[in-house]
Formats: C-alpha cells, structure tokens, sequence
C-alpha cells in the first residue's frame, strides 16, 4: 500500500519536471516541484484517553500556476509511533487546492484534503473540504519571503462515530529562493486541529516541514 | 502737340542711358584735348579742357567696378599733373599747388613723370606732397582667409613722413580692432587675422577701414575711409547630448516599502505563528515548532528591516548612476571640444569699396 503511493508521487513529480523548460521561461506558465520531510506530531484526545504519536513523513508537493491562477498538489506519507505503549500508525496525507491571486501577496485556495491513518485496528480516512487563505511578504532581501496560510474546514466526510464541530489549520514558515537560479528550499510549521463530539475528541496534527525543490517559469 | 511727345520722350529716355557713357568718352577727349594743348603751348585752352575734364570725369571714381574706378582714377590723376603743370607755366602758382595737393590726396603713388615735366614742375609737387599728409590704402577687392590662419593684407602708401592710426571699425565708428599706430615713412604692409579686439571673428555686415593720418601731436590731419563688406562663414556646430532621463537614474537611497514590508510582514506572521496554533488547539499539548519558525520569521523580518532600512545608501546604485553622468558628461565634453574646433574654423570674405577721404573739419 505504501510503496504503491510513493511510486504515485514520483511518478507526477517526474512528469512535471519534464516540461520544456525554455517554453515555460517565456510564458505565463509557471511550475514549482519540491520533495519534503517533515516532522510530525499527532495527538488524539479521546474522552479522558490521550494519544501521542511522533514520527516523520517525506512526500513532495507541486504547483502549476498560470497568470493569477493555481493548482497547489500536496502528497505525504509516513509513519507515527507512540512515545508510550501506544501502538503506531502510517500516515497518508494528500491535498489539491486551487487558488486564485486577487493580489500580488495574497493567494485564496479551494479544495480536498485527505488524510489516512492506517493501525492494525482498520484505517480511519478524514476527507475535508477547506477554503484557505494565503499570505506572502519580502523580508528585506527578494529571495527570502515569509509566508502564512490559514484555512477552514467548510465540508467534511469522515469514518468516526463522533459528530464533526470544526476544523481550522495555519501554516508559515520562510521560503528561500536562490538568486538566478530555479532551487528554492522552505521551512515551515504546519498545524491542524479538528473538533467532534462537542469537544469530546479532538485530533490535533503538527509538522515542522523541510521541502527543497525547483521551479521553472514564474 | 501730342505729335511732338514721342520722339520727345524717345530723346529723353536715350539721354539717360547713353549720358555716362557719352560723359566718359566726352573727359577722355577733352583730357586728350588739354595734353595736345599742353605741348602746343597753349596753356589757357589747355586748362580749360583739363578743368573740363576732370568735372565730366569725377562720377567715374566712386563706380562700383574695381576696373572703371581705376581707370578713372589714372585719367583724373593724369589730367591733375597736366593742370598744375599748366598753372604753372600761366603764372599761377597757388592754383599749381592747391591742384597738386588734389593730387597727391588722390593717390599719392601718381606723381609728375620726370621726363615729361621740367623741375620747376615736379618741384612744385614735390613741396607740396612733402607738406601734405595724406596716405593711399591698397587693399585686394576681394580675399577669403581663414581667421586665426591667414591673414587679411594691407598696403599703406604715404605721401611724406608722418603718424598714422590705422583701425577697422563698424559703420557706427565703433572701433573693432586698432591694426596700427605709428610712423610711416614710405609704405607699410599691415595685416589683419579676422578677430576684433577680444579674439572673436567679426559678425557678418559692413565695416569700414579707417586710416588716420596724424600730426605730430596726435591731432587727427584727415582720414581714409575704405568700406569692408565681410562675410562670415561658419561651420555649424553639434547640439549638446541631452542628459540621461530621470528614469535611466536608480534609487541610491533605499526605500522606506520594502523595509516596512519586511518587518510589519515578519512580525506579524511570526506572531501568528507563535499565537495562533494555541489559540486554535487551546485544548492541546502543542509541541515546540511553532516557537522555532515563528521565532525565525519575526527574526528574519526585524533583520530585513534593519538590512533595508529607510535612506540607507545604495552603493552599486550610486555608482550605477555616477558612470551614467559621467558618460554624458564626456560626450558633452567630447561636443564641446569639437564646437570650439567649428567655432574656430571661421573663413571670412571681405570685399573692399571705393576709398573716401574726409578731412578732419569733415569729420
């Protein structure tokens, strides 16, 4: 199950790099690609029982833009195990958001979230519906940004008995280009929280994400 | 009567355009008529026709033509010498001198032929040119020279020892460049470069030479005055490169945008970083991430601010835009340069008029 989601992931970041690159240099077509590891930390608080899980996940992420418009493509996949007795659990995360840039440091996205977490018990599958917003600055120099991206769940479906009251997330981080050249690397935190049951569980994700990555054209 | 105005009018329209050809011919006969006269001994009739000629023949000195004024000037100066030679021989010595004084101011090169004359003639004239100050101004009708290069030459004849002033000035009596002043004992050769007396060509238009025979004292005696037409010709110069456009300059200082965009952007993300995860999972045990990357982003703002801040000087901007003055500033120079070479390049063409003598209680 595993090996066949990464072969997946590859397979679209080796597509999209195999564009021409001199065509995109000179259109308003612009592609961004990027492999990541990222750190994470899971807490799931059920009633009285609280679970903390910790591990490290590796995915890749991509994005296709053309003039104010884009296709943000997320894909992750790991495992997280228990500092305690706990058993572990892999991890599957995938998102596909498509935005629109009303304004040159401000980006509304629009799209699916998945997530999976696989034990030994079953596999529980979180499918969200979420609008986020997405904000950009220069820090002093051009090749170093800070961004912030928060987002709300507006629909979800979900395999847990507990009723669903809200999901919210937020994410920043810096973001390094490298002058005249098309690498750029990040480092970001990333945070989402889901409420059920009137409070009554409450799972809880954060990353501290590494990506490094090229982008060709805009 | 209406029968009578035609060829009235015919003989009117005809003495009007054969006139002075009729009176050049009429002062050259009678010219030939007083010589013939002269060597008959016949001195009354010979005076009467050298009078007569040298009244028919005065329009002819002041012809435009170079050639007809000369030749005018040869047969008046002609008739001059036979007529004071006869007022000689009739007994009227004051007639004799004033006659050859009207001579020698004439042209003082012109003088008695010593072979023709006794010496009881030519000593008459030569008391009087040695008593009258007076000089003749030989100068080309017409000469181009470059200014600064060549030279506008003038021949000065006098008729005795004496001072002379020799200026070019404008029709007003402006002085525009004193050529000389001193003594001239037979002849002087005077030169002028083409600049007035600050160092610059003159302006198109018409001058005049002046030559100022002097007394002893320095009190003006009478004056020659030869009109200079002068023609100036002058190389066009460059215009002047225009200096760069305000756009082509970079900002040498930095702007206030980009310094507040980096730290009001650092702060407030990093703030949110730092606040909001809490906020959102008040409920959670949330690691320390947030702290890191929301401490690195309010970090990275506050140096981004400090690195760009407002009015600090750009150096690679700054020496941008000093190389794109100073390459203006060396095409100007370069256009400069080459101006003053064109300026410098002046042909001047000057024309000499006939020459008018005007005495001092004339002037």
């Amino acid at each position: 199950m595993r090996l066949k989601s990464t072969r997946s992931s590859l397979a679209l970041a080796v597509s999209l790099a195999a564009l021409p690159a001199v065509a995109l240099a000179q259109s308003p077509v612009g592609i961004t690609v990027g492999a990541a590891v990222a750190a994470v930390r899971v807490n799931s608080q059920t009633g009285v029982l609280v679970s903390q899980l910790s591990g490290v996940i590796a995915g890749g992420e991509g994005r296709l833009s053309l003039w104010k418009a884009s296709l943000d493509l997320r894909y992750f996949e790991g495992s997280a195990d228990s500092s305690g007795e706990g058993d572990g659990k892999d991890i599957v995360e995938g998102e596909a958001m498509l935005g629109f840039r009303p304004l040159s440091w401000l980006t509304v996205k629009l799209g699916p979230h998945i997530r999976s977490m696989i034990s030994d018990v079953g596999t529980q599958r979180w499918f969200f519906w979420e609008v986020r917003l997405r904000g950009e600055a220069t820090l002093g120099i051009p090749v170093l940004k800070g961004y912030l991206e928060g987002w709300n769940v507006i629909s979800n479906n979900l395999d847990v008995p507990e009723p669903w009251d809200r999901g919210q997330g937020i994410e920043g981080g810096l973001r390094l280009q490298s002058a005249g050249r098309p690498l750029w690397a990040r480092l970001g935190y990333r945070m989402d929280h889901s409420r059920l049951g009137s409070g009554a569980r409450t799972e809880t994700m954060e990353q501290l994400v590494a990506t490094v990555g090229f982008s060709l054209g805009r | 009567m209406i029968r009578y105005r035609t060829p009235l009018l015919a003989v009117a329209v005809a003495a009007c355009t054969v006139a002075p050809a009729l009176r050049a011919q009429t002062s050259t006969q009678l010219l030939q008529d007083g010589i013939r006269a002269y060597g008959d001994l016949e001195f009354e009739a010979a005076a009467g026709f050298l009078r007569q000629s040298l009244e028919t023949g005065e329009p002819g000195l002041n012809n435009s033509d170079p050639t007809v004024r000369r030749v005018r000037l040869v047969a008046r100066a002609t008739a001059l010498q036979y007529l004071a030679a006869t007022e000689i021989f009739l007994g009227h010595p004051d007639s004799a001198q004033a006659t050859f004084r009207q001579l020698v101011l004439l042209d003082v090169r012109y003088q008695p032929d010593r072979l023709v004359f006794p010496p009881e003639v030519t000593n008459v004239y030569d008391a009087v040119r040695a008593e009258t100050k007076s000089v003749t101004v030989r100068a080309p009708d017409r000469s181009e020279f470059r200014v600064g290069e060549q030279q506008y030459e003038l021949q000065l004849f006098a008729s005795t020892f004496h001072r002379a002033e020799i200026n070019i000035e404008t029709r007003g009596g402006t002085e525009l460049r004193r050529l000389y002043r001193g003594p001239i004992a037979d002849s002087v050769m005077v030169q002028w470069d083409g600049l007035d007396a600050n160092g610059r060509p003159p302006l198109r238009g018409t001058y005049q030479l002046v030559v100022t025979s002097l007394e002893t004292d320095g009190t003006s005696v009478r004056s020659v005055r030869v009109p200079l037409e002068v023609d100036v010709d002058v190389r066009d110069t460059l215009p002047h490169p225009e200096p760069p456009a305000d756009s082509l300059f970079l900002p040498e200082r930095t702007a206030p945008g980009p310094a507040y965009e980096a730290l009001a952007g650092g702060l407030l993300m990093g703030g949110m970083l730092l606040i909001m995860p809490g906020a959102l999972a008040s409920d959670t045990d949330l690691g320390g991430g947030r702290y890191l990357i929301g401490g690195a982003v309010s970090l990275a703002g506050i140096t981004g601010f400090l690195t760009r801040r407002p009015g600090r000087e750009i150096a690679a901007n700054v020496a941008a835009n000093a190389a794109l003055r100073r390459g203006w500033q060396d095409r100007m120079e370069l256009v400069v340069r080459e101006n003053e070479t064109r300026l410098a390049d002046v042909q001047l063409t000057v024309s000499a008029g006939a020459p008018t003598l005007v005495e001092q209680a004339e002037r």
